[in-house]
C-alpha cells in the first residue's frame, strides 16, 4: 500500500489540477442562455405599436449576449390580468422584467412582482422605488402647448390614459404651459366613460363650444383615436400629439396631424434592458443618459437628422 | 539534488517554450482573424457591387431599352415595361420612377400616386441627376418621400438617379430615372458577414456618412459612437487606431464606382479575449507538462540517486575506517559498474592493510626482540664471576642460591618465547635480580615491594622493570654513601596500571629527565644498556602512544620513573580461577 502511496497521490494532484485547467479554459458560452432570460410586458397596446422599443431591447440583449425576448402586451390589461401575465413570465422562467407604460393602478402587483424578480419600469413610472426609464414628459408636454400656442384657433387637450403618470405628467405640463403662455385651453376626459371613447370624442367635437381648432392628444393611443375621431365628427380640426406609431407618423405624412412630439422609444428600450440587466448582475449599471424627445411637423419630418429616429431602420 | 536539477531545466524550458509558443500563436492568431475580415471585407465589396451593378443594370435596362424606345406623346408610354421591369425586381426594388426635367411624374411602378405637395426638384437625388448627367448617382440611405402608401408604411432606400432623354412627339427633353432599392438588401449583406467574424463592419460613403451601421439607432440616439469620419480619410488596408479610449484594429476597403468604404473594426478587447483564453490553454499544458516532467523527474531520479546515495554512504562508512563493510552493488549499468569497481578496490585495499598489518607486526617483533637482545652481558659476566667467587670461597648454599637465582631470572626471561607475561612473574623476575644484586653489593640497599595484588593477574609485556632496577642501582645507589632504598608500588587505577619504581639515589636535573627519551642523554656505560628509552619504546610499541614511563626526579631526593600500562588481566589466570572456583 505504502508502495502506490506516492503515485495515487500523484494522479489525485494530476486529477485536480486537469479539472482546475478545464474549469478556467470551460466555454462560458455554453451556459444556458434562457438562465439569463428577461421579460417585457408593454401594457395599454400592441406591438407594433412598441416595435423601436422592442429593437432598442434587442440591440441591448445583442450587446449583452442575452436571450432576446419577446414582447408582451396587452391592449387593456386589467389589474388581475397584469398579475397573471406578470407571475406567468416569472414562473416561465423570465429573470427580469421590463414593464412599459405601466399604469399607477398596478402599483401593487408590479411591487409583488419587484419581490421576487429584478423590474424596470419603460416609458412610465410606477411608485417611486423601481428604476424608471423616461423620457422629460413634462417637457414633452411644454414642447407640444407651444407648438399648439403657436396655432390659430382654440386648442383642446384629450386626456386620455391619465392613469399612467407618463400622460399625466405630459397633460398638467401642457395645460400648465398653456396658461403660461395665455392661450385658453379646453380639458376633453375620455377616461372613465361608459360609452365608446372614440364616438364620445367625435361627439365631443362636433358639439363642442367654442369649437375647437386643434386638438392636441398626450399619447399615441389617444392620438390615433383622434385620428379617426376627427373625420367621424366631420370637422375641421387640425390634430398634434405625443406618438411615433405607424399611423401617427403616416396621419402627419398626409397632413391629419399637424405636428408630434416623440420620444426615442429605441433608447428607453436599450438603456431600460441595460439598467435591468445591471440590476441581475448581468452588466454594469449604464450611465445616466438623457431620453431625447423631439417636435416634428410634416416638414421637417425628412430631415435627414430626423428620420433616423422617426422612420425605424429593421435591423 | 538530481531532480530538482532536472525538474528546473525542465521548467525553465517549458516556461520558455510556453512564452515562444504564446507569443507565435498570438501573433499568428491576430494575423488570421486580421486576413479572415479582411476576406469578408472583400466579400462584402464583391456584394456591394453586385447590388450596385444590379441598380445600374435596372436603370440602363429601363433606360436603354423602354425609355428611348418610348414616346411619351403616346398614352401611357412606360407604365407596362415599367412594372414588367418591377415585378422582375420586386425583391430589391421599392419602386421605379421616371420625371420630366420639371419634375413632373412620367411613370412610376408600381405605386403611381404621388404625394401632392412633394416637390420633387428639390430632392437631392433629382438634382444631383442634373448635375451632372454623364453618370448615375448613388445616394445615401433616405425614406422615401414621394408615393402614397395605403400601407402606411414608411420605406428605407438607396436611389440611383440619372438624367435620361425624353422623346415626346418626335421632340427630344431632359428627365431624371428613379431606381430606388430596399436598403435591407445592404443590410442582408453586412449581416451576413456580422456571425461569421471579430467585430463589426460598417458602410460609409465618401464623406464619412454612415450608410449602415450594425448600432446605427444607438449612433443617432447618441448612445453609441464611431470613427467613421476619420475612416473616411483612410486609404485602402489595414490601419491600427485608439478610438473612444480603446484601440482597434481597422480594415478599409472602397468600393468601386460609388466611393463608399467598407470599414471592418476589430477592437483589440476582442483579441484579448481570444488571448486570454488561449493565454490559460497554454498555462494548462505548460503546467500539465511541468507536473508531469516533475513526476518523471522524481521517479527517474530516484531511480538514479538512490543507487548512488546507497553507494556513497558505503564510500562514506568507507572513509570512517570501517574496511569490512559490504560495498552497495546495483542500480542502474554506470552505478552498479563503480559499485563493483570500489568493491574490487576496498578488497585489494584490506588485502594491503592485512599485509602491511603483518608486516608492521612482523617489524615490530623484530625491533622487539631486537631490543630485548640488548640485555647487558655485563651482568651474566659479573654474576657468573661471583657465584665462581663463591664456589672458590666454599660457600656453596649461596653460590647455589645465586645458580638457581639467576636459572629463574632466565627461565622467566625467555618465558618460552612468549611476549607478555603475568605481572606476578615480572615481579618475580626483579625480585630474582635484587636478589642477585644484593649479593654482589654486599646488601648495599633495600628493596620494599607494595604491589597491589589484584594486578599480579593482569599483563604486561615482559622485562620492563628489570632495566629500570638496573638504572637505579648503577645511577642512584652505586654512588651513594648511605643505604640506599627501592620501593616497588604496584596500583591500579580504573583501567590503567601504574608501577613504580622509586630509589633515594642522587636524583636528576629537569634537563636530564627530558633529554633521557629523546636519546640525547645516554643512560652512561654502566647498566643493561636497555636503559629508559628501550622500556619506554617496548611500551608505546605494544600498548600505544597513551602509554609508557613517567619520570619524576629531584636531585639529592631521588627518583621516580613511573610505568604506565593497560589493566588486561591474564585469561591464562582467569581461567585457573573459573576452574579453582
Amino acid at each position: 500500500m505504502k508502495r502506490w502511496r506516492g503515485p495515487l497521490v500523484a494522479a489525485l494532484f494530476f486529477a485536480c489540477f486537469a479539472a482546475a485547467i478545464l474549469w478556467m479554459v470551460r466555454d462560458d458560452q455554453a451556459v444556458p442562455r434562457s438562465e439569463s432570460g428577461i421579460a417585457v410586458i408593454a401594457c395599454g397596446s400592441n406591438s407594433e405599436r412598441w416595435r423601436m422599443l422592442d429593437q432598442g431591447v434587442r440591440q441591448a440583449c445583442v450587446d449583452l449576449g442575452i436571450e432576446k425576448p419577446v414582447i408582451s402586451t396587452a391592449r387593456r390589461t386589467g389589474s388581475p390580468l397584469l398579475s397573471d401575465l406578470l407571475q406567468r413570465q416569472i414562473e416561465g422562467g423570465a429573470k427580469g422584467l421590463l414593464i412599459a407604460a405601466g399604469e399607477q393602478r398596478y402599483q401593487d402587483r408590479v411591487a409583488a412582482a419587484a419581490d421576487r424578480v429584478p423590474v424596470v419600469l419603460l416609458e412610465s413610472g410606477i411608485g417611486d422605488t423601481l428604476t424608471c426609464i423616461v423620457a422629460d414628459n413634462a417637457g414633452m408636454g411644454r414642447a407640444l402647448a407651444e407648438y399648439a400656442a403657436g396655432e390659430p384657433g382654440h386648442v383642446a387637450v384629450l386626456a386620455s390614459g391619465l392613469a399612467r403618470r407618463s400622460v399625466a405628467e405630459r397633460r398638467d405640463a401642457f395645460v400648465q404651459r398653456m396658461e403660461e403662455l395665455g392661450k385658453p385651453v379646453t380639458v376633453i376626459e375620455c377616461d372613465n366613460i361608459q360609452v365608446d371613447a372614440k364616438s364620445f370624442l367625435a361627439s365631443t367635437l362636433a358639439t363642442h363650444e367654442p369649437a375647437i381648432n386643434l386638438l392636441a392628444a398626450l399619447d399615441n393611443d389617444a392620438l390615433e383615436m383622434a385620428v379617426d375621431a376627427v373625420p367621424a365628427a366631420m370637422v375641421d380640426i387640425a390634430l398634434c400629439g405625443v406618438g411615433s406609431s405607424d399611423k401617427a407618423v403616416y396621419a402627419l405624412d398626409l397632413g391629419i396631424v399637424r405636428a408630434l412630439v416623440f420620444q426615442n422609444e429605441y433608447a428607453i428600450g436599450y438603456l431600460g434592458t441595460m439598467a435591468l440587466a445591471a440590476e441581475m448582475g448581468l452588466a454594469k449599471a449604464p450611465g445616466s443618459a438623457e431620453i431625447q424627445y423631439r417636435l416634428v411637423t410634416k416638414e421637417t419630418m425628412y430631415d435627414p437628422e430626423l428620420e433616423q429616429l422617426l422612420f425605424p431602420i429593421m435591423q | 539534488m538530481i531532480a530538482i536539477s532536472f525538474t528546473l531545466v525542465a521548467v525553465v524550458s517549458m516556461v520558455v517554450m510556453g512564452v515562444l509558443l504564446y507569443s507565435q500563436f498570438v501573433g499568428n492568431l491576430r494575423q488570421t482573424v486580421i486576413l479572415e475580415n479582411r476576406q469578408l471585407v472583400n466579400q462584402i465589396a464583391l456584394n456591394i457591387n453586385n447590388y450596385n451593378a444590379r441598380m445600374r443594370d435596372i436603370s440602363n435596362s429601363m433606360y436603354y431599352n423602354v425609355i428611348k424606345k418610348a414616346d411619351l406623346a403616346q398614352p401611357q408610354p412606360l407604365s407596362r415595361e415599367m412594372s414588367l421591369i418591377y415585378e422582375a425586381n420586386t425583391g430589391s426594388l421599392v419602386s421605379i420612377a421616371c420625371f420630366t426635367e420639371d419634375g413632373e411624374l412620367v411613370a412610376a411602378a408600381p405605386n403611381a400616386n404621388p404625394k401632392p405637395d412633394v416637390e420633387v426638384v428639390r430632392q437631392e437625388w433629382f438634382i444631383r441627376a442634373n448635375d451632372v448627367i454623364e453618370n448615375p448617382h448613388f445616394s445615401t440611405p433616405h425614406v422615401q418621400n414621394l408615393f402614397v402608401d395605403s400601407s402606411q408604411r414608411h420605406h428605407w432606400v438607396i436611389s440611383l438617379s440619372r438624367m435620361v432623354e425624353l422623346t415626346r412627339g418626335g421632340g427630344t427633353e431632359r428627365g431624371v430615372l428613379l431606381v430606388d432599392m430596399s436598403y435591407s438588401g445592404i443590410e442582408m449583406i453586412f449581416r451576413q458577414m456580422g456571425s461569421d467574424a471579430a467585430g463589426y463592419a460598417y458602410l460609409i460613403d465618401k464623406s464619412g456618412e454612415i450608410i449602415y451601421h450594425p448600432k446605427q439607432k444607438l449612433i443617432f440616439s447618441g448612445l453609441f459612437e464611431e470613427n467613421n469620419l476619420a475612416a473616411a480619410e483612410y486609404v485602402d488596408g489595414i490601419h491600427q487606431e485608439s478610438f473612444d479610449g480603446a484601440g482597434r484594429q481597422v480594415i478599409v476597403k472602397t468600393v468601386s464606382y460609388t466611393g463608399w468604404r467598407i470599414v471592418s473594426v476589430i477592437p483589440n478587447s476582442e483579441f484579448a479575449v481570444t488571448f486570454s483564453q488561449l493565454r490559460i490553454l497554454v498555462i494548462a499544458i505548460v503546467g500539465m507538462t511541468i507536473f508531469l516532467v516533475t513526476i518523471m523527474n522524481t521517479f527517474v531520479s530516484a531511480r538514479v540517486a538512490d543507487p548512488i546515495k546507497r553507494l556513497d554512504q558505503s564510500v562514506g562508512e568507507l572513509e570512517s575506517g570501517n574496511l569490512d563493510l559490504d560495498i552497495y552493488i546495483g542500480g542502474p549499468y554506470e552505478v552498479e559498474h563503480l559499485g563493483k569497481t570500489i568493491s574490487t578496490t576496498v578488497s585489494q585495499m584490506r588485502g594491503l592493510m592485512d599485509d602491511i598489518v603483518v608486516e608492521q607486526e612482523e617489524k615490530r617483533k623484530s625491533e622487539f626482540d631486537a631490543l630485548q637482545a640488548q640485555i647487558n652481558p655485563h651482568f651474566l659476566y659479573n654474576t657468573l664471576d661471583s657465584i665462581i667467587w663463591m664456589i672458590e670461597s666454599d660457600r656453596y648454599k649461596e653460590a647455589i642460591s645465586m645458580v638457581r637465582a639467576l636459572a629463574s631470572l632466565f627461565r622467566i626471561a625467555l618465558s618460552k618465547g612468549n611476549l607478555i607475561i603475568p605481572i606476578r612473574a615480572e615481579l618475580q623476575h626483579a625480585q630474582h635480580y635484587m636478589y642477585i644484586q644484593n649479593i654482589r653489593y654486599k646488601n648495599k640497599f633495600t628493596v620494599e615491594y607494595d604491589v597491589d595484588p589484584s594486578i599480579e593477574d593482569c599483563t604486561t609485556i615482559k622485562l620492563i622493570i628489570q632495566p629500570l632496577l638496573e638504572n637505579a642501582i648503577y645511577h642512584a645507589m652505586e654512588m651513594m654513601d648511605g643505604d640506599g632504598e627501592i620501593l616497588i608500588r604496584g596500583r591500579r587505577l580504573n583501567e590503567d596500571i601504574y608501577i613504580e619504581i622509586r630509589d633515594n639515589g642522587l636524583g636528576m636535573t629537569p634537563e636530564k629527565v627530558a633529554g633521557l627519551f629523546s636519546g640525547e642523554i645516554s643512560s652512561g656505560t654502566k647498566g643493561s644498556g636497555i636503559g629508559l628509552k628501550n622500556v619506554h619504546q617496548r611500551i608505546q610499541l605494544y600498548y600505544g602512544s597513551a602509554y609508557g614511563l613517567e619520570i619524576e626526579s629531584e636531585l639529592d631526593v631521588g627518583t621516580t620513573v613511573r610505568i604506565h600500562l593497560p589493566a588486561r588481566q591474564d585469561e591464562a589466570a582467569q581461567d585457573k580461577g573459573v576452574n579453582a572456583k
